[in-house]
């Protein structure tokens, strides 16, 4: 398995906290990979559809992102492939690190512990509404 | 799905930009996702979407390579100090030194707006120029025939006893060469060839080459679709195939897809469409958009025309050397004339490169490329004296930084980096206008000088890395000097002395000095030029022709072989026209024949006289005339002596021309004597003497020997003319008219032949005066060319000048007006900056007249009686830049002595 950078993982683990906040953009990367790999395309594809258009990645951005995410060894290329229909031997799937899944998990929860803050100072009006 | 291949491969261009690691880590998986985005928003959007897409993602590509190789880009962490540590090393140094740089030059640039927009101008202008310029050399003289093996090609040409040589070799000679294998790997040949072409409304006259059929293959150009000739094609039924050319694909045929297996109407007979061959196919020259196939070895029985003669394209084998093979055809070309039982001709020559431009034409070429090269150092100078103020203004600056830590290398490379810029700026622009110069000049360019090259001239990629290179060079030439002055450690001193107070460091006054004196050398060099040619150009209008040709008009039609193949056919056509044209409105006069300056032919050779038997002349060039009886009094060329042609004349009477007259029979003995070439052809009594017509040639000092022939026969002509011909036209005759309307009488010549026989093809109608002007268009348009250039040079040297006077009065103000308050009187400080100017160029003048006279050697070729060194060409000159330096200087002396000395010293 041919992973850019250095391989981190055998390396003295790091703490998940250390890396809060992350940038929208990486948490985002992070996230569409959390229900399973996907290639290039389809991070793009995820991230345009769950935030409905709001954050585009563009192909040089979220590789340059994608090589930061592998330097910090937050996700590894995947071994498994999907079904053959679908797959194009050129193309590279991604899934979290065990740490990387410890990162996207603190960062949501950092932002749940945001987001009760901001409700119950009702920046979001009641609870009961939202 | 053209663009997205293109998408897909400036993508992958694009990613070499960043470092290995991440490239051979994500390249493939690069671009198969920057394809699916580019397909989803084709899908979407369409075409626009694609495009729109397509381009943003590049964008992308190319900014987030650049940056992952120089650091930057998208971080994971949003809080604490970078993490990307082992990154902030060299690369990112140096990224962010540029950055740096590129920061200081823009703002340098934006503080002077004016400066700054002047030099990208006078750039712009010097480097489009050029490039132009470039364009055109390269295409016509630098960059090699389009084709295969170029360097090894070559054409074979006819020697003749004289010396003279022809292009195009008879049947048995080009068979007999062609068995000469161990010297030729291939040998094809070639004749340029017109057609009739039948469109809807008439029959139109084109271009083409009858080649062949393996000469397509030897030049290797693929063609654009369809196939090009091959072995068995050209003979007896596969004769009547045809490859157009792509400009005739797109114009007649409308690019239609289902052009291969159409059919066209050449010379009456269908013709099959087999292949079309490129724009860039400019073979054997810029106009043929025809090629038919003729197999030489077999040709076809029952065409009724096909080519008696064709110019052998012969590509030499890698191991014989080009003077090898000359050595070789030297030695073997007797013995093969002989072999083909051809008598007129000696031996054979290569010719070095086909369809090449003729020496002068080269020549002219050439000095302007050389024009354009001074105009270019004039824009120099000026954008580097435009920079040197600019820079020394932030001498101070300068200063207060290197005393802050940065080092000189820093400073000049600032300095560098911000000429850079304008250099780059100028590029682009010049670009622009290169491209609108070209357009410019090859529309007005006369055919004559387009038709010598295959290349197509245009704004290649070559022409691009030119402007690309004077981009580059010339702020190095310009920005240079003024930043390593600048930069000069002086700090101290810089800081201590208030600026306002200085007059300019020695060292910066000194390179001032050297840009006037420079900018006066190099106009000086190019105006005499201009002036050279303009003087020569002048001459040239005003010769007298020896008759008045405003009145003439000729129409010039071709005789198709379908009802004129017999000789009488083609005398009672000139009869019908004659008697019909006379009786047009307003015609005093029509005759027949070849009028000046388009003779029917031009022979070589030496003549023998009956006047001195045994004993012949130095070589000369002889124009023959083919014409009507009643020529000379219907033209109005002058009889000087004799009579002219008459109803019934003898073939072999000749009228020849009085400085030939004079020459060879100096008792003026000419008429009735008799004249024949040296090789032993017949006799030719002269019945008559013509007053002579100048060509407007320059060859023509040594006078022009005219010698008219009769055209209409008599009875003594053999049966059929010798030769036959090769087109469907068997030949072209001239009909003369003398008229008080040129203009409305050239409406009505064609009307008149299609009255006589709507089959005749007109080919040209054209006042003679006309023919006479497109005579000397290459002279014109390189009079032209010059003027052009020289006038820019003269501006640009002036504005140079005067820029940096004034700029040196600015710094000398201080200076000037402690002068002024020590007594000295405003009028001695105007002589002071006047007399400094002046003296400027004065010495400017002196070395630039040397180098004009050394140079302007080169041009004795192109000029028509005015010697290089033409003392009023040179004089003018002279004193226009000196006048040029009154003026330039003028305005700083002013200033100069506007200086208020209170208000200065109280600043």
């Amino acid at each position: 398995m041919a992973t850019p950078g250095p391989d981190r993982r055998f390396m003295t683990k790091k703490d998940p906290r250390s890396f809060l906040p992350l940038t929208p953009l990486a948490f985002h990367a992070l996230l569409a990979l959390a229900d399973g790999e996907r290639h290039g395309y389809g991070i793009i594809r995820e991230v345009d559809e769950r935030t409905d258009g709001l954050i585009k990645l563009r192909t040089g951005t979220l590789y340059t992102l994608l090589q930061r995410l592998f330097d910090e060894a937050l996700i590894e290329e995947s071994d498994s492939r999907p079904a053959a229909e679908d797959d194009d031997s050129r193309r590279k799937y991604y899934r979290l690190t065990t740490l990387g899944r410890a990162v996207v998990e603190a960062e949501a929860r950092r932002l749940e512990m945001l987001l009760g803050e901001a409700r119950r100072k009702q920046v979001l009006g009641r609870a009961s509404k939202a | 799905m053209r663009l997205l291949r293109w998408l897909e491969r400036s993508g992958d261009a694009l990613l070499r930009l960043a470092p290995a690691r991440f490239r051979d880590a994500f390249r493939a998986d690069i671009v198969g996702t920057f394809r699916l985005t580019c397909l989803a928003a084709h899908r979407e959007r369409g075409w626009p979407g694609l495009l729109f897409a397509g381009m943003t993602e590049l964008g992308s590509i190319g900014s987030s390579a650049v940056k992952e190789r120089f650091g930057g880009g998208p971080s994971i962490s949003a809080g604490g100090p970078r993490r990307d540590g082992e990154r902030t090393g060299w690369r990112v140094r140096i990224g962010s030194a540029i950055r740096n740089d590129l920061r200081l030059a823009g703002r340098s640039i934006l503080a002077n707006k004016v400066s700054v927009s002047i030099a990208v101008a006078t750039l712009a202008l010097g480097i489009g120029v050029n490039a132009a310029v470039f364009s055109i050399l390269d295409s016509t003289i630098i960059r090699p025939m389009p084709f295969a093996h170029a360097e090894r090609l070559h054409e074979l040409w006819a020697l003749d006893k004289s010396g003279f040589s022809y292009p195009r070799l008879r049947r048995p000679l080009f068979l007999e060469w062609r068995k000469q294998a161990d010297l030729f790997e291939r040998f094809e040949g070639y004749d340029i060839t017109s057609f009739t072409y039948q469109t809807d409304h008439g029959a139109d006259m084109v271009t083409g080459a009858t080649t062949t059929p393996g000469l397509l293959s030897m030049l290797g150009t693929p063609p654009l679709t369809g196939r090009i000739f091959g072995e068995g094609d050209g003979r007896g039924g596969t004769d009547a195939l045809v490859i157009i050319g792509e400009r005739f694909w797109r114009e007649q045929l409308q690019r239609d897809p289902q052009v291969i297996g159409r059919t066209i109407t050449l010379n009456d007979i269908p013709h099959t469409i087999v292949g079309v061959m490129p724009r860039s196919f400019a073979f054997p020259n810029d106009h043929a958009t025809f090629w038919v196939p003729y197999d030489i070895e077999a040709p076809p029985a029952n065409r009724a025309v096909r080519p008696i003669a064709l110019t052998a394209f012969v590509r030499r084998p890698v191991s014989l050397g080009v003077d090898a093979l000359k050595a070789a055809i030297a030695a073997r070309g007797e013995a093969v004339t002989a072999a083909a039982g051809i008598t007129n001709v000696k031996s054979a020559a290569l010719s070095a490169r086909a369809g090449v431009f003729d020496a002068r034409l080269r020549r002219s070429l050439l000095v302007l490329g050389g024009a354009v090269v001074f105009l270019l150092l004039i824009v120099c100078a000026n954008v580097a004296s435009l920079s040197l103020s600019r820079t020394l203004v932030r001498a101070r600056d300068f200063a207060v930084r290197a005393s802050l830590g940065a080092s000189r290398r820093d400073l000049i490379r600032e300095t560098l980096v911000e000429n850079g810029l304008v250099g780059l700026a100028g590029a682009l622009g010049g670009l622009l206008i290169a491209a609108a110069t070209l357009t410019l000049v090859t529309n007005s360019m006369p055919e004559g000088v387009l038709i010598g090259t295959m290349n197509v001239i245009d704004l290649d990629g070559r022409a691009l890395l030119f402007t690309a290179a004077i981009g580059v060079i010339t702020p190095l030439l310009f920005g240079l000097a003024p930043a390593l002055l600048a930069s000069k450690p002086a700090v101290m001193e810089t800081l201590k002395s208030d600026s306002r107070s200085t007059t300019g460091s020695i060292a910066s006054r000194r390179l001032r000095n050297v840009l006037v004196i420079g900018e006066v050398t190099l106009a000086i060099v190019l105006l005499v030029g201009a002036a050279l040619m303009a003087r020569s150009f002048a001459k040239l209008q005003a010769v007298d022709r020896g008759f008045d040709a405003a009145h003439l008009v000729v129409i010039r039609v071709g005789l198709p072989s379908n009802g004129y193949l017999d000789p009488s056919a083609r005398d009672r056509f000139v009869d019908e026209m004659i008697s019909r044209v006379a009786r047009l409105p307003g015609v005093t006069a029509a005759t027949a024949g070849g009028i000046p300056p388009d003779s029917s032919m031009i022979s070589f050779g030496k003549l023998e006289t009956s006047a001195a038997p045994g004993k012949v002349t130095r070589e000369l060039i002889l124009p023959i005339y083919e014409v009507w009886p009643g020529y000379f009094e219907a033209t109005g060329i002058p009889l000087k002596a004799g009579r002219g042609f008459q109803d019934g004349d003898p073939r072999l009477s000749v009228i020849v021309s009085e400085s030939f007259a004079r020459e060879q029979f100096p008792g003026g003995n000419a008429v009735n004597s008799k004249v024949r070439f040296e090789d032993g052809t017949d006799w030719r009594t002269i019945i008559g003497v013509a007053g002579e017509v100048r060509q407007l040639d320059m060859d023509d000092k040594q006078g022009s020997y005219e010698f008219y022939y009769p055209l209409k026969r008599s009875a003594d002509w053999p049966t059929a003319r010798p030769g036959g011909p090769a087109d469907a036209i068997v030949e072209y005759r001239s009909i003369i008219a003398r008229a008080n309307d040129v203009a409305a009488t050239a409406e009505r010549l064609r009307q008149v032949v299609h009255d006589v026989d709507r089959n005749v093809v007109v080919w040209k109608v054209e006042p003679v005066e006309k023919a006479f002007s497109a005579a000397i268009m290459r002279p014109r348009l390189t009079f032209l060319m010059m003027m052009v250039l020289g006038g820019l040079g003269l501006v640009l040297a002036t504005a140079g000048i005067y820029g940096v006077l004034s700029y040196g009065v600015a710094q000398r103000r201080r200076e000037i007006g402690i002068r002024l308050a020590l007594g000295a009187q405003p009028q001695s400080v105007g002589r002071l900056i006047l007399r400094n100017g002046l003296a400027l160029t004065t010495v400017g003048l002196g070395i630039g007249l040397v180098a004009a006279l050394a140079l302007v050697r080169v041009m004795r070729t192109l000029l028509y009686e005015v010697e290089p060194t033409d003392p009023l060409s040179v004089g003018g000159v002279v004193l226009l830049l000196f006048a040029t330096a009154i003026v330039a200087s003028w305005r700083p002396a002013r200033q100069a002595m506007r200086v208020n000395p209170v208000m200065l010293l109280r600043e």
